[in-house]
């Protein structure tokens, strides 16, 4: 099973976005800020991170860099979830890394299509022999 | 308008017809009586609709024309048909004129009581139908209920997802709620994501029940369609501190306040509380009596079940719900 990292500060957008992941058939693993989003990702390993960019402290961008400068996450596809809809700052979010970039708000079955969609493209590890 | 009702007009409406028709015949042919025939046509077609219009339309234009060929010279031929023919016209056009009028008035009328995005009653009819209600339980001294809802992360919805989304979802929390209410009960949406349903000849513990069961079914719903939105309910009884729809409404929201601050998702009720004996002013919440040790905040985990919080809440009872038995 697909397994999900949402990392979201709003705890009513987190339960929102577990709920519709849960709902379209994923496993969900949930962090409510950067520095624990950061370790979830190391240590949970999921297959694919939605990430909120304006959170306290640690902001999506922060959470992103760190992502890509660790081994075991500089590959991770990531999904950047914001209400941003300046230019600007989904450049910057590409820049960063993030394989795309989702404006909310967004139809309710997007999220899921776009993950599908994002991890078909990844090139898979087959298992030699 | 019942049938009974509908049909007493009718019965009343021929009988004019019978007395115009008579009059007619004995005040001779020069003497037109058409207008008159219109007052039982417009009568029946108002209460009853256009199909009784029609049927007595026609039975005027009959008694119309007997009453002419009683009196009407040999050399006039076809003339009293003709006469007759045109009044029918003119009484079927009335008819259809008349119902078309109704028609929009009670759209209107339907209009202005609905909330117009869910279908439930709206804030104004609700205080209407609440103040009969109010009254109506002092008099006749029976219970009656209020339950006040509210859609936890209702706001997170419409930020993620977006207003159409949060449209579509109170539309179907909406009909949920007027297809699960009892037929006596009435659901009214009185604020963005709050709905509060009147429960007459009912009190807090019955009520309790019958919310239990709404608010599962709009669970249900909710967990069908992946939306992570969950319904805190306060509900209060009428009691001897509450007068007006306004207070009714207060305290029933401050239980659904108190059901969302002790971890949403549950339903918090209030006991009514009489006036102490000595001041005779109403008791304050912290002098009520005191909690039932098996009435506690329970949380009803709406997804795995496995989230049971309990939590006593000051001066408010909040009751363990029903375990869900899905």
């Amino acid at each position: 099973m697909t397994r999900v990292l949402v990392i979201d500060d709003d705890p009513g957008v987190r339960l929102v976005l577990q709920k519709n992941l849960e709902h379209a058939g994923f496993e969900v693993l949930i962090a409510e800020d950067g520095p624990r989003g950061l370790g979830a990702a190391r240590l949970g390993a999921p297959d694919i991170i939605v990430l909120d960019l304006m959170m306290p402290h640690v902001d999506g961008f922060e959470v992103l860099r760190d992502l890509r400068l660790h081994a075991t996450t500089s590959t991770l596809p990531v999904i950047v979830l914001t209400a941003l809809t300046d230019p600007v700052v989904k450049e910057r979010c590409r820049h960063a890394g993030a394989d795309l970039v989702m404006t909310k708000p967004f139809e309710p079955g997007a999220l899921a299509s776009e993950i599908t969609r994002i991890l078909d493209l990844q090139p898979r590890v087959v298992p030699l022999g | 308008m019942t049938p009974l009702s509908a049909a007493w007009t009718f019965v009343t409406a021929l009988a004019m017809v019978v007395v115009i028709g008579w009059l007619d015949r004995e005040t001779g042919l020069y003497l037109s009586f058409a207008l008159i025939y219109l007052a039982p046509i417009a009568l029946v077609t108002w209460k009853g609709g256009r199909l009784q219009g029609f049927v007595v339309a026609g039975i005027s234009s009959i008694a119309g024309l007997t009453s002419d060929l009683a009196s009407a010279p040999a050399s006039l031929n076809g003339v009293p048909f003709w006469n007759a023919c045109t009044r029918l016209g003119v009484f079927c056009l009335v008819v259809a004129v008349l119902d078309g009028l109704h028609r929009s008035h009670e759209a209107e009328r339907r209009m202005a009581r609905t909330d117009s995005l869910t279908g439930a009653a709206n804030a104004r009819h609700f205080a209407e139908a609440a103040g009969r209600q109010i009254a109506g339980a002092r008099r006749y001294g029976v219970p009656l209920t209020l339950a006040y809802l509210d859609l936890d992360n209702f706001k997170a919805i419409n930020d993620t997802f977006g207003h159409s989304t949060g449209d579509k979802l109170l539309r179907c929390v909406g009909e949920i709620l007027s297809h699960t209410i009892r037929p006596t009960d009435l659901v009214a949406r009185i604020g963005g994501d709050e709905f509060v349903v009147l429960l007459p000849h009912t009190d807090a513990a019955a009520a309790f029940q019958a919310v239990t069961r709404y608010r599962l079914a709009v669970l249900e719903e909710m967990s069908a369609h992946g939306w992570a939105v969950t319904v805190s309910v306060g509900i209060v009884e009428l009691g001897s501190d509450i007068h007006t729809v306004d207070e009714f409404l207060g305290a029933a929201d401050s239980a659904m306040y108190e059901a969302k601050r002790a971890g949403k998702d549950m339903i918090a009720t209030r006991e009514t509380w009489t006036p102490g004996p000595e001041t005779g002013i109403d008791m304050p919440p912290e002098e009520a009596p005191a909690l039932d040790p098996s009435l506690v905040a329970a949380r009803v985990d709406s997804g795995d079940g496995d989230g049971a919080e309990l939590r006593a809440v000051d001066a408010f009872s909040l009751r363990m719900p029903v375990e869900d038995e899905r």
